[in-house]
């Protein structure tokens, strides 16, 4: 029998061990010893076999299983289908974290042109695809909802389906605005950091302003119906929210996934031990804020998630998970999804846009006039896949992780820094961390919190396999 | 006065020819050990703050991922040219 | 109960043919097709190039475009294939080399190759028909049943087959055919009923079933086919289905989708059905454990024959009303449930008197 490569990692409750495919179980050090030294034994190789690590001969089921679960793993490409669009960059209003990519709302040059929106429009219609997601976002979008129309008229008319998202910062909301949100094909996005206080501080810098930010919500929760409403806080982890002041807010307005999200410092310059004491102080609050909704789902009988922390639940428990623009496996670059800027150049990600804008990096993949610069993306993509990493071989988190260039860009300026010293591996061994701590921690109220953010019923008992 | 942690680890006979490529890595992860080979034994001359424990620990960590990385990179091989094939 | 067996006389055929009923002239006009020209107390009469039928038991009415075997020394038609229905189900051969425990049909040793006739039949299905291959087991003559398949996909685009088969007869020499059936267009139904080789073997009557079964699906996942793995839940596996469910996340995750099955009282089942009948109406913990530990892991579960009164609320979703129209009935008492409408029923012969204990209008 032959079993295939087992990567391990000390967890609080013994040694998690993985396979290349994502399978995994607890075991001890007894185990580990055992393997590594060509010792297991006869009830050890059961247990392997049983659980997919193992086969007896090649083309067999178990490794004709494996080959498809490890091929699963990985994200395919697929069309270009969702597109943020930036209309234009001017806002008004000048939300604390957001400086970077930002211009006043009575500027001028920040806003597509006739031209550009030509350009836009003849991209749209080359794409392959028969659906389409849009995201308009900015600067605020709202300034300029003539664009906004046009983009959709056109959508609408050109693919089978077509999904529209408006990011707002729903601070001044005309007749107009609301007659746009109106329709089924649309949904409203937009940011709630808390309370007022914490509304007040970080984004609408008047007391007045956030009371009528959340007057608009009311207003949009009754138009368009909670589900058709996603909002997200960004945390400065230096003065964040009381976790129930945030969680209670969110409820008011029938909102049940969270995606907590730190201020992003985006190529300012700063030592790297500063950069560090954030990262240790955003791992303690998301892990607090995902034990605290665990307790709060158990007492309120009402289930919330924390958005992130739901997807990398997902991603331990099964493969295909790979929508989500940060984390996948590999992470294709302008592939499925991309971003058009006020001046009509694509980037990969709206991170890379604002590396542009302060001059950091210049990771444009093309523009809407002359389409996208597939040597460059083919460069970008070299460095898109964890696989072979050779820090990443050996981690036992890797077939669940995935890769973030234009992070390790905008922070080190570089991609080849040893894994575990880039934020972006400590962020997600944090994670993981902690989805394994719930799996395999014994209580009924953790069980029913996971059950409900892997979209099952209830937490089956065989779910945190152990072997000893 | 900083404090100086001197660690001897031996190394199993099974495990001996990953001793190198073991001191190599850890060396990379671990940039605050002074990490050396005396015959079939991994020496370790630590300032921080890791027991002894924590060291042994990670040094035959290492010396197991190593073999395990090189004993099963046939099977990886092999993997990619059964998914690749047409 | 609708019945798929008429009454017919043919005037002047001896051998047996196909025909497609027609209630209007002009619309359809292969050799194959017959159209009303009388209706009387006894039946309905239609002519065109096979001859003169008479059926009896039919409404013109809803059995236009139906594609009939007639089989004149018989005095007998077969609806193969009913246009109003997507309910149809040829069966290949009655020859079996396993002995389920609840096998609804029975096996017999005699054998009738129908390929032919079952492709000029295929050919006349309405547009987008989706039609069920079975047996006995149909892959005891795999040569006629890649042809038959291949050829009728290739000649109508817009069908597809779904066909039942134990897994048994895939060979290495079959992936050349199995790739050239078009993809997306067939899906091999196929049953395990429990990860414990014993017991699975026990319950298809076959020692060595569950090896040459796993054997089957890897060169199926080889050949990039869809399956549908099915299960039917007895007393006999019932408390081994999360087992079941760890075995198909790990080994079998390329399925399209697990179905768990409740039994039909139909065949085997019939004279074994107070021994295997698991009332999961009083019991549904096996299930909805398999149900969960599969769905979380990948593997998309749906519950097939399972009313949905006998299922907790939260797992109803899961289930798909997937009894054939043709054998389906509801209980006196369902006229006042209100999710008849979404709710597949019980089968025609379903023993009303050993059933669910927990079952009712919602």
């Amino acid at each position: 029998m032959k079993v295939w490569p087992l990567r391990f990692h000390p967890i609080e409750s013994g040694l998690l061990f993985a396979d290349d495919a994502g399978g995994w179980f607890r075991s001890d050090e007894a185990f580990l010893s055992r393997y590594a030294s060509d010792r297991l034994t006869d009830e050890d190789l059961r247990f392997l076999k049983e659980r997919g690590h193992a086969f007896e001969r090649e083309g067999d089921l178990g490794h004709t299983a494996f080959a498809w679960r490890w091929t699963a793993r990985l994200a395919s490409a697929r069309p270009l289908s969702y597109l943020m669009l930036v209309p234009t960059l001017r806002c008004n209003q000048s939300c604390d974290y957001c400086q970077v990519s930002r211009a006043a709302e009575n500027a001028t040059g920040y806003d597509w042109t006739d031209e550009t929106l030509a350009q836009v429009l003849a991209f749209l219609d080359r794409l392959e695809t028969d659906e389409i997601k849009i995201e308009f976002q900015g600067g605020e979008p709202t300034l300029r909802l003539d664009l906004l129309k046009a983009v959709r008229d056109f959508c609408r008319g050109r693919f089978t389906s077509a999904q529209f998202v408006l990011c707002t910062n729903l601070q001044d909301v005309s007749a107009a605005v609301w007659d746009f949100l109106a329709s089924d094909d649309t949904f409203l996005s937009t940011s709630i950091d808390g309370p007022a206080a914490t509304q007040t501080r970080q984004r609408t810098k008047s007391s007045d302003a956030t009371r009528r930010f959340f007057e608009n919500l009311e207003t949009a929760v009754q138009r368009l119906g909670a589900d058709r409403i996603s909002a997200l806080p960004t945390i400065d982890v230096r003065d964040p929210p009381a976790f129930e002041d945030l969680v209670s807010t969110y409820e008011k307005f029938g909102i049940g996934s969270i995606y907590l999200r730190p201020t992003n410092h985006q190529g300012f310059a700063r030592k790297q031990s500063q950069a560090d004491s954030g990262l240790t102080a955003w791992n303690r609050y998301h892990a607090g804020f995902v034990d605290y909704i665990i307790e709060r789902n158990a007492r309120a009988g009402r289930s919330v998630e924390e958005f992130y922390f739901s997807l990398c639940l997902r991603r331990v428990l099964r493969a295909g998970i790979d929508q989500h623009v940060n984390i996948r496996n590999p992470n294709l670059f302008a592939a499925d999804y991309a971003v058009i800027d006020f001046d009509g150049t694509i980037y990969p990600a709206d991170e890379a846009r604002m590396l542009a804008r302060i001059g950091w990096v210049d990771l444009a993949v093309g523009h809407v006039q002359t389409g996208i610069d597939q040597e460059k993306v083919d460069l970008l993509n070299g460095s898109s896949l964890n696989s072979f990493d050779p820090d990443c071989i050996h981690c036992a988190y890797q077939p669940f992780c995935g890769t973030d260039v234009v992070d390790d860009l905008s922070r080190y300026g570089r991609v080849d820094l040893p894994r575990h010293t880039t934020w972006f591996c400590r962020r997600h061994m944090a994670v993981f961390d902690k989805v394994f701590e719930l799996i395999f921690r014994d209580d009924d109220a953790t069980r029913a919190s996971l059950a409900r953010w892997s979209g099952i019923e209830a937490w089956p008992t065989a779910m945190a396999p152990v072997h000893t | 006065m900083t404090h100086l942690l001197d660690v001897a680890i031996d190394i199993p006979e099974a495990m001996r020819g990953y001793i190198d490529a073991a001191i190599t890595r850890v060396g990379y992860v671990q940039v605050r050990w002074v990490i050396s080979r005396v015959e079939n034994r991994i020496v370790v001359r630590s300032t921080a703050d890791a027991s002894e424990s924590d060291i042994r620990r990670e040094v035959l960590y290492a010396v197991y991922r190593e073999k395990i990385l090189s004993e099963t990179m046939d099977m990886r091989r092999a993997l990619l040219e059964t998914v690749t094939r047409r | 109960m609708i019945p798929l067996r008429i009454a017919a006389d043919v005037a002047g055929s001896h051998d047996p043919f196909i025909a497609r009923l027609n209630r209007d002239a002009g619309l359809r006009e292969t050799p194959h097709d017959v159209v009303l020209s009388e209706i009387g107390p006894n039946g309905a009469a239609y002519e065109g190039p096979p001859g003169t039928v008479r059926l009896r038991g039919l409404l013109p009415l809803d059995a236009d475009g139906d594609v009939l075997l007639v089989l004149p020394e018989r005095g007998i038609a077969h609806r193969l294939i009913r246009a109003s229905s997507p309910h149809n189900t040829l069966v290949i051969t009655e020859r079996c080399d396993q002995t389920c425990v609840m096998c609804s049909q029975p096996p017999k040793q005699h054998h009738v190759d129908l390929f032919g006739l079952f492709e000029t039949a295929a050919l006349l299905a309405p547009p987008g028909a989706t039609i069920g291959l079975s047996g006995g087991e149909p892959t005891l003559y795999k040569p006629g049943l890649f042809t038959f398949i291949g050829r009728v996909l290739q000649a109508r685009p817009d069908l597809s087959f779904h066909i039942l088969t134990n897994g048994q007869h895939f060979t290495e020499a079959d992936l050349p055919a199995l790739r050239t059936l078009p993809r997306g267009r067939h899906v091999w139904g196929i049953p395990i009923y429990a990860a414990d080789p014993g017991l699975h073997d026990r319950i298809v009557g076959k020692a060595g079933a569950f090896e040459k079964l796993l054997d089957g699906l890897s060169l199926l996942c080889r050949a990039g086919a869809a399956i549908e793995l099915r299960t039917v839940v007895m007393t006999d596996n019932a408390a081994n289905l999360p087992e079941l469910a760890q075995f198909v996340t790990a080994h079998i995750p390329f399925a399209t989708h697990w179905a768990i099955m409740q039994l039909e009282n139909i065949g085997f089942a019939r004279r074994n059905w107070d021994r295997l009948f698991f009332d999961s109406s009083s019991d549904f913990a096996p299930i909805a454990e398999a149900a969960d530990l599969a769905r979380a892991c990948g593997v998309n579960t749906l519950l097939y024959n399972f009313p949905l009164c006998t299922i907790p609320a939260q797992y109803r979703s899961l289930a798909v009303p997937a009894i054939s129209d043709w054998k389906r009935r509801y209980m006196d008492a369902c006229e006042s449930c209100s999710s008849r409408d979404l709710c597949g029923g019980f089968f025609e012969w379903h023993p009303m008197d050993r059933s669910f204990s927990h079952a009712g209008p919602l």
